[in-house]
């Protein structure tokens, strides 16, 4: 069911149009983390649209019944300076009038070692990994049917707690809708729907990750739907939108190209970015 | 839902106890402090007795001011990722200045009242009450949290916000000091506050942050 409709929004040089759907696994994806973070930004109503994004056909911006359904976390920035769950639930009720579940952030603190991320000073102090894991803690500690989560597994190494983590973002039974921004694309292989992915050259594509593929090959004058330029210099990566014609024109020009898969795309990127 | 109603409840209740006994303890510490210099003739405690509302504006001048730039600079991206609109942050920060405003008048009110009747003074009350020095005071309050929010509100940096306190407070104290005509600094100052109070609605129902 469509809940989220934006039409002609004017964003970094592009007109948008996208609905987002409930029951949905959508994310945003962008080599420059400041885009996805700006998008979404606007599509929590935190930032203006110009009466282009509605949420039940009413302007998203500062809108009270969508900002009581939703939650916008950015796991790279710092909400909490304390795992003490008791302290967290009163502050959140008094702030904010939103009620935590102690039993599951604490349940979290201990599964994923959060203490072990700390250091004791007047407050607690998170490493960036125990941030992130905090921050992960907290969220699945409310109950808040929207979320958005920008940088799910930032600074996150160990594949345990990745995967506790991803696997638990994308749990259909607990959120009615999901929209991620994504860090780590790899992170979330075979889990995502559909990605609004923001390319080098200044557009956007919708992707089906299950269904659309993608070509690595030399830029020529032939292609469209360019996407990203790699580290390899000459090489860049399509939308695999070629009819066959088109492709064996291309081995006909000798214009070698490999077929890949959405989360295979990540790895032709280089070291820019790392994170 | 219940559970929330009466926790909410018992907040406002217990709230509302506290600030009933910190007045009583204001209004008792003042009255002592009145009592008890009363016939004094020492210089500091004359000084003291002369300058207690200036500090106590000063002070309240201060927090007010911080308190608007991070309302604006620091939380309002927090505050509306968990779902406060931005014109709810505006109208609970003007509740909470005026609580203090309030709080800040009530407190001079019943400090010049009380040292009338203490020291049983010779002038006339409703003159004291209005003095010049008071009044730009209230303006100065009122100029500096709306300028506080203002500047948080462009993500200014703190140091330079700062500089811009600095620079109000010595333009303030050269126009008291110099007695350039009162009706003139007293519209300046109130144009000021009227056009600031409008513009930071504005800003914050409009304004991208980052």
């Amino acid at each position: 069911m469509e809940y989220i409709k934006i039409q002609k929004l004017q964003f970094n040089n592009m007109q948008i149009d996208i609905s987002l759907n409930k029951q949905e696994i959508f994310a945003v994806y962008s080599r420059n983390e400041e885009i996805v973070n700006d998008f979404l930004l606007v599509l929590n109503g935190i930032n203006p649209n110009n009466g282009s994004c509605s949420y039940l056909n009413k302007d998203i911006f500062d809108n009270e019944d969508f900002f009581k359904q939703r939650i916008y976390i950015n796991f790279k920035e710092s909400y909490l300076k304390t795992i003490n769950a008791e302290f967290i639930e009163e502050s959140l009720m008094n702030r904010f009038s939103l009620s935590f579940n102690k039993e599951v952030f604490n349940t979290y603190v201990q599964e994923m070692g959060i203490r072990l991320e700390t250091t004791f000073k007047a407050n607690y102090t998170f490493t960036d990994k125990g941030n992130t894991m905090v921050n992960f803690a907290f969220l699945k500690a409310l109950n808040i049917p929207f979320v958005t989560v920008n940088n799910p597994t930032i600074y996150l190494k160990k594949a345990k707690i990745i995967e506790t983590i991803t696997n638990s973002l994308v749990d259909k039974r607990k959120y009615e809708s999901i929209i991620l921004g994504l860090d780590r694309i790899k992170n979330f292989k075979e889990k995502l729907e559909r990605v609004l992915v923001f390319t080098d050259y200044q557009t956007y594509v919708i992707v089906n990750p299950q269904k659309d593929s993608f070509l690595l090959i030399e830029d020529n004058i032939h292609l469209h739907d360019k996407m990203f330029r790699t580290k390899k210099m000459g090489l860049v990566i399509c939308l695999n939108t070629y009819t066959k014609e088109e492709l064996k024109r291309f081995n006909h020009f000798k214009l070698k190209y490999q077929k890949l898969s959405f989360y295979e795309i990540e790895d032709y990127f280089g070291d820019d970015n790392e994170k | 839902m219940i559970m929330k109603n009466r926790k909410t409840e018992k907040n406002v209740y217990s709230y509302g106890i506290q600030l009933l006994v910190l007045g009583i303890i204001i209004a008792v510490l003042i009255t002592g402090f009145l009592i008890l210099i009363n016939g004094i003739e020492i210089q500091g405690i004359a000084i003291i007795k002369n300058n207690f509302i200036v500090a106590l504006f000063c002070s309240s001048i201060i927090g007010g001011a911080f308190l608007s730039f991070s309302t604006t600079n620091r939380l309002l991206k927090f505050q509306t990722s968990f779902g406060i609109t931005r014109k709810k942050i505006y109208k609970a920060y003007l509740l909470r200045i005026i609580q203090v405003f309030s709080w800040l008048i009530g407190i001079y009110l019943f400090y010049t009242i009380a040292d009338f009747m203490i020291m049983d003074q010779n002038y006339n009350l409703i003159p004291m009450l209005f003095s010049r020095k008071t009044v730009i005071l209230v303006l100065l309050f009122l100029l500096i949290n709306m300028v506080g929010f203002w500047c948080g509100i462009r993500q200014i940096r703190i140091e330079l916000f700062v500089i811009v306190l600095l620079i109000i407070f010595v333009i303030t104290f050269l126009l008291y000091h110099f007695q350039i005509d009162n009706v003139f600094v007293f519209s300046g100052f109130g144009v000021a506050i009227v056009v600031l109070f409008f513009n930071n609605y504005k800003t914050i129902t409009k304004r991208k942050i980052g």
